[in-house]
């Protein structure tokens, strides 16, 4: 992804913030195709029209009372005026086919980077086949403000990132959907890969799973530890450490790509970070240690519900939702297991040095605990 | 294997109870809270009295007034424009373009609609159109002054300077003496005459002037004074052109050459005195950003990265929208991001010259210059761009002892 969309994108989840507020009107129609639950071959067309109710205001008459404000029950009283404008201005089709919102969408808003936005979203009634073209036509707000720009995006499982302006002078824009006729094997390196570098850049599961490592090699003894004894020893206890985190995060994660549960980003983002606190802590008090296999396997089914997050956002193939999802978690298990190449023989080595037990171990462990700390401070808002 | 801590008191049966209990409770939760942290995340009031647009937000068509009355028209275009001014919020800028374009329709000889629509393209550098749009004026109404100032100002802008004295000469008959002579002034300044033009002027500011006038004379005076190596001088005439503002707002243009003033005269202190609070247009942001880099620069070493880092992670965003917006105009403030915000002049270098070629105020020129004197002769591209440099200040006699100083550091 470009900066510029990935920034774009930040900025439409809410990610960012822009502190200098005042820009140009901009607004934003958000396409995503997702796989057709009825079965069908196609893909579903999902809407999210979003817009400044400000400029809102300047097309569709809101403030009823005249007190030079709108608020919540004055939108609410022009729902149908809305809804109206709605389809006065914006225009979908994929190939001959109109694409109407298929259920009346409550109204709502989203706090965006520069104020309330409406937010219109709802699945539209047309069914793209993989080859689509997708035309969009905006004229909302370009005759109140020559100056606005709605920004269409498309996205949808396999397909290039997909993105347009209109403006005034140009009011429709065309996206060919075709996706690059990804064959099996595209579609399985690119999830492992995928797998691979969400671990790569996942400073969170990296860290769990160092601070696991950092004890492995070592033996609670009274209140110190010591070298586990042989090499065999060590094997075994990763093995079942690496084993229970891969199951649990399997688990979910495919029960999260399934749909079956539902994470909120904050809750699960912030549990991440507690994993970490909590392994890294028990390296430098221990109190799980002969039980750390099941702690890690409850924390593992955390993990995977992160891990569901990015392959959600990624989109998946709807011909080939279990080999992607199979790809991404052998990319997971890759990324890990290369993690534990890379530590375990240099930590088998340092086993026996007394420095390494007696502060390397605790400091790197301290630290990470630390980190962690910070994390849920920030994930859950309290640093913000 | 023996992993020997035990939980004291604890049956391991309880042991695993009590935590498969606690932490599956715990997922649950997670599974099923969705909190409003998600900041971006759809929401519905429950309070019906919820302040959507608060009271003074709305655009000025919103609130109910039409365009009937064509005093009323202008009043509300106006406000619409200074309210952009004020807030330096370009979002009044679109609402207000919106408004004379629809007066167009129904009206398209109104002289007010097209003098307003050609100044709103100016501040979209949409140049070529704005002139356009002033060539129609003066069919319209050849004896009106507006137009052609506004003119002589776009050929300065492209750098037609001997086009600008003409435009200039114009106004002897169309608008008042002073305005005229200010004009010609700046014009002959720009061609050579640079000492006697500025001598010309400063006897115009002695008489009384009306404050807009006024502002416009010292801000010459002030340019010239700098092109001069007369900082102090230079340095009274911005105070002067400050204060003739009064209490409005001071325009961002005004604001945006004083503070390049400064930080030429490595004054960067003054800019952030200057600029407090100044951080919802972009361009006095990156002034602001590149003084307090400055200030810390000069502090300790590390420091400098520090400030400046802060200020990419302010602004990058902003640049990011234009490019999400497909913005082709702020190759100028791009240019001056990347020089002077993020310390990267050959990436700045691409859209200083790109903004030059479009446009050559004096900022323009010297960012330019700059730019190329610190990336030295190892450049191809910075040997090409100065050599056009070069040339046009040889074509129009254009004098600057910044310029000439910087000319000797590049060449």
């Amino acid at each position: 992804m470009s900066r510029p969309l990935l920034m774009l994108t930040c900025l439409l989840l809410g990610w960012t913030s822009l502190s200098f507020a005042h820009q140009p009107a901009s607004s934003y129609i958000l396409l995503q195709a997702q796989a057709d639950e009825a079965g069908s071959k196609g893909s579903v067309l999902h809407l999210s029209w979003r817009v400044h109710v400000r400029d809102l205001a300047t097309s569709v008459a809101l403030d009823n009372n005249g007190d030079g404000a709108v608020n919540w029950l004055e939108v609410r009283q022009a729902d149908a005026r809305i809804r109206r404008f709605f389809q006065d201005s914006v225009r979908i089709t994929a190939g001959s086919t109109v694409c109407s919102p298929s259920e009346p969408p409550p109204l709502a808003l989203r706090t965006l980077y520069d104020g309330l936005y409406l937010s219109f979203d709802t699945p539209l009634d047309c069914i793209i086949a993989a080859d689509a073209v997708i035309d969009v036509s905006a004229s909302a707000f370009f005759t109140s403000d020559p100056l606005h720009r709605t920004i269409v995006s498309v996205s949808g499982p396999g397909w290039p990132s997909l993105q347009q302006v209109l403006a005034s002078s140009e009011d429709e824009a065309e996206f060919e959907t075709a996706a690059d006729s990804a064959t099996t094997a595209d579609i399985f390196t690119t999830f492992i890969y995928q797998g691979i570098w969400h671990i790569a850049i996942g400073l969170d599961h990296i860290l769990f799973v160092f601070a696991l490592l950092l004890t492995v090699v070592l033996v609670k003894e009274g209140h110190s530890w010591r070298p586990a004894r042989s090499n065999r020893a060590v094997f075994l206890q990763t093995l079942k450490l690496v084993t229970a985190f891969t199951v649990a995060h399997s688990i979910t994660l495919s029960l999260s790509v399934l749909g079956l549960i539902q994470g909120s980003a904050v809750w699960v983002e912030s549990i991440i970070a507690l994993s970490v606190a909590v392994v890294a802590l028990n390296n430098i008090r221990p109190i799980l240690s002969d039980r750390l296999w099941a702690v890690t396997f409850i924390f593992g089914l955390i993990h995977g519900v992160g891990f569901a997050s990015v392959l959600l956002d990624l989109g998946l193939p709807p011909e080939a939702r279990g080999l992607a999802l199979l790809a991404f978690n052998i990319g997971v298990e890759c990324g890990q297991l290369l993690l534990v190449v890379l530590v375990l023989p240099l930590l088998l080595a340092l086993r026996h040095w007394l420095p390494y037990r007696r502060w390397i171990m605790p400091v790197l462990s301290l630290m990470i605990a630390l980190m962690a700390v910070y994390w849920i401070g920030e994930r859950t808002g309290v640093m913000s | 294997m023996s992993i020997s801590t035990h939980a004291p008191g604890l049956s391991n049966a309880r042991f695993y109870l009590k935590l498969l209990f606690s932490l599956t409770l715990l997922f649950i939760t997670a599974c099923k809270v969705d909190t409003p942290s998600d900041r971006s995340a759809a929401f519905q009031p429950e309070d019906p009295g919820f302040v959507v647009v608060a009271e003074g937000e709305l655009p000025p068509l919103a609130t109910g007034m039409t365009l009937q009355s064509p005093e009323r028209f202008r009043q509300l275009i106006d406000d619409t424009i200074k309210r952009g001014d004020d807030e330096r919020d370009p979002r009044f800028y679109g609402y207000a373009e919106g408004m004379v374009r629809q007066r167009l329709e129904t009206h398209p000889e109104d002289v007010g609609a097209l003098l307003t629509l050609a100044d709103l393209l100016q501040k979209q550098h949409a140049f070529e159109e704005a002139t356009h749009v002033f060539e129609q004026v003066i069919q319209l109404a050849p004896a009106n002054p507006q137009a052609y100032l506004s003119m002589a100002m776009l050929a300065r802008q492209r750098g037609d300077f001997a086009g600008m004295e003409k435009l200039c000469r114009q106004l002897l008959a169309r608008a008042g003496a002073e305005v005229a002579a200010i004009c010609i002034y700046a014009a002959q300044g720009l061609q050579g005459k640079l000492g006697s033009s500025y001598e010309e002027l400063e006897r115009v500011i002695e008489r009384p002037l009306h404050p807009a006038i006024n502002r416009w004379a010292r801000q010459e005076a002030a340019e010239m004074a700098a092109r001069l190596g007369q900082p102090d001088r230079a340095r009274a005439h911005w105070t002067a052109a400050l204060e003739a503002a009064g209490s409005s707002v001071p325009p961002a243009e005004l604001l945006v050459a004083i503070a390049d003033f400064y930080l030429l005269e490595q004054q960067p202190l003054d800019v952030i005195d200057l600029l407090a609070g100044e951080t919802e247009m972009p361009a006095l942001a990156m002034r602001l950003a590149a003084a307090d880099v400055a200030v810390a620069a000069g502090r300790e070493e590390g420091d400098a990265d520090a400030v400046r880092s802060k200020w990419v992670d302010e602004l990058q965003p902003w640049l990011d929208l234009w490019t999400a917006r497909g913005e082709q105009s702020h190759a100028g403030e791009l240019a001056y991001y990347l020089f002077a915000v993020r310390a990267e002049p050959e990436q700045a270098l691409e859209p200083a010259f790109a903004q030059w070629s479009a446009r050559k105020e004096p900022q323009d020129t010297l960012l330019l210059l700059e730019i190329i004197s610190q990336l030295g002769e190892d450049s191809d591209v910075a040997r090409q761009s100065l050599q056009s440099v070069e040339e046009w200040l040889k074509q129009t006699g254009y004098e600057d002892q910044r310029i000439r100083s910087l000319l000797a550091v590049a060449s």
